[in-house]
Formats: C-alpha cells, sequence, structure tokens
C-alpha cells in the first residue's frame, strides 16, 4: 500500500487489525478509560497510517434522547515498523529448577510474551537430549493466537 | 461598514454560533452592499495540544491541501476564508484573501474530547499487536 497508493484511505487489505477486548470500545458509566490494541500483519510494508475514529453516543436522562457530550478522538497515526527477528520473546513463568516427583504432573507453567502475535505462533515443547517415555508434555504444543499473551503446560 | 456610513457589528458571541471550524454571522436584515468593508477580529486564539510534525517525503506530504488524509477538520491548517450566504438567492459567495492569517481556534473543544494514546502515535511491529492502548476521557458519563 505505501509504495503504491500512499493517501489511500482503505485499510490495506485488512493487513491492519484492532482489538477491544474487554468492553469492545464502549466507555460505560463511570468509566474513564478503556484499551485497544493494533495489530499488524507480517506482510504489511512499514509506512504510516490514520485511525478514524467516531463515535456514538446513548441517550439519557427522562426523555432518553441522546445528546452530545464528547468529541471524537482526533486521528490517531499508526507507524508500521517493519518486522524484526527476535523482537518479542517468550518467557516461562515459575517452576524453574522445581522438582516433579515420578507419577505425578507438575503444576502448571506459563509460557508468556508481552505482545500478541497478529497470527497464530505455535510453541512446541521437547525434552533437551532427546525424547524419553516416561516424561510427557501436556499439552506438546502451545498455539498463541492474536488474543494470547499467556499459556499453560 | 455601510456605504452610508453606519457601522452594522454582529461582533459578539451572542449572535455568532460556532460548529466544526465555521463561525456563522445571523444578517438576515442586512442588505450587502457593493462598498461595504468587513473588519474581522478573532481574539484568544491558542496553540493546539498535538500537531503533526511536517517531515515531507518524496511520495508523501502532510500538506493541509492533502483532502485524502486531512477531512472534516483539517482546515484549520488552512487560512480563513469568508463566505456570504444570500439568502433570498440561495448563493454562496466565497473570496480568497492573500492577506487573512492561519490560526487554530479549536471550536472542537466545546466538547469533552476522547484522547487515544494521548495523543501520541502508535508504533505496531509488523507481524504482531500491540500492547494495550488507553482511550481516556477527563470526565465519565452518565451512560455509555
Amino acid at each position: 500500500m505505501a509504495s503504491s497508493n500512499p493517501r489511500t484511505r482503505k485499510n490495506p487489505d485488512s493487513k491492519i487489525q484492532f482489538k477491544s477486548t474487554v468492553n469492545n470500545y464502549i466507555f460505560y458509566s463511570e468509566v474513564t478509560e478503556i484499551y485497544f490494541r493494533v495489530g499488524a500483519d507480517l506482510n504489511l510494508s512499514k509506512g504510516k497510517y490514520y485511525i478514524d475514529w467516531s463515535i456514538t453516543e446513548v441517550g439519557h436522562g427522562t426523555n432518553n434522547t441522546s445528546d452530545t457530550h464528547y468529541h471524537q478522538p482526533a486521528k490517531t497515526l499508526v507507524e508500521v515498523v517493519a518486522a524484526v527477528t527476535g523482537k518479542y520473546s517468550f518467557t516461562v513463568e515459575g517452576f524453574t529448577g522445581g522438582n516433579t516427583y515420578k507419577g505425578t504432573n507438575s503444576p502448571d507453567i506459563a509460557i508468556s510474551t508481552t505482545n500478541a502475535p497478529f497470527s497464530d505462533v505455535t510453541v512446541n515443547l521437547a525434552l533437551l537430549g532427546g525424547t524419553n517415555e516416561n516424561v510427557v508434555f501436556e499439552p506438546a504444543s502451545l498455539s498463541f493466537g492474536s488474543d494470547n499473551t499467556t499459556k499453560y503446560f | 461598514m455601510d456605504k452610508l456610513g453606519v457601522t452594522e457589528d454582529w461582533n459578539t458571541d451572542e449572535s455568532c454560533t460556532a460548529s466544526y471550524n465555521h463561525i456563522m454571522l445571523d444578517a438576515v436584515a442586512y442588505t450587502s452592499e457593493a462598498t461595504d468593508k468587513f473588519t474581522w477580529e478573532i481574539s484568544g486564539v491558542g496553540n493546539p495540544e498535538h500537531a503533526l510534525t511536517r517531515t515531507a517525503m518524496s511520495f508523501w506530504d502532510w500538506d493541509a491541501s492533502d483532502s485524502s488524509l486531512f477531512t472534516l477538520h483539517g482546515a484549520w491548517t488552512e487560512k480563513f476564508a469568508l463566505f456570504t450566504y444570500d439568502l433570498s438567492a440561495k448563493t454562496y459567495t466565497a473570496r480568497s484573501y492573500g492577506n487573512l492569517n492561519a490560526a487554530y481556534v479549536g471550536f472542537d473543544y466545546m466538547y469533552d474530547q476522547i484522547n487515544v494514546n494521548s495523543g501520541n502515535r502508535v508504533t505496531v511491529w509488523a507481524g504482531s499487536y500491540t500492547t494495550d492502548i488507553a482511550i481516556t476521557v477527563s470526565t465519565s458519563s452518565m451512560a455509555s
């Protein structure tokens, strides 16, 4: 997009996605802060993009008429940076040096990352030094989707 | 001032309405005359809270004339323009005045502004999502 027609107002092949998982972009009563995330496809070329915002206010009061109290956000500049190998990493949380006794399972061990991937990333679990039929990982692989920053095995 | 030397003054808040980037002076009873002169004074012009740095590239500029990037509220980066509307003929007349200045008038701040990421740009690496970005208001509403 950025090279051929940098001024288009179209989302380039839906390669930029938005998620507001908790409240779905809605300010409920007595809320002053909500959150969203921006995701960029791995193949999206670097460039600067704008988010156009619009708002809808739900009416209140005795006659339930809608009224304007807020102005929509100004356009948000999104700077897409080309993919970098190893930009984010996965971290194993807890259980470092912990013991798992024969015939039992370990507690759930977390693998986490700060930023969710745009499309699924699979983490495969294997025993260092080769497989051993007496040591089993459940599940044997963890798939991180766009809503996942922590998974357990 | 009209041709009879009488000053007709609408220069008060009561007779002006502002919406988007327009100020309207209601002058229904006024008949425009060819020799009339308009004196236009705007006070209390402030600085915008946020702005874009203009780093022009060969393929991309952020000029105010770029109507695909700057649409409804982009007009403040341009110079003031005077429009008259003839109620009986239902025609607009506009003229560019080279000596009019550009300024940010901030009319849209009559409502509570919703801020995204404190007005800063969002940086996202291709292939990933950002962490949570805050959308904030300074006052909470009674309804959603």
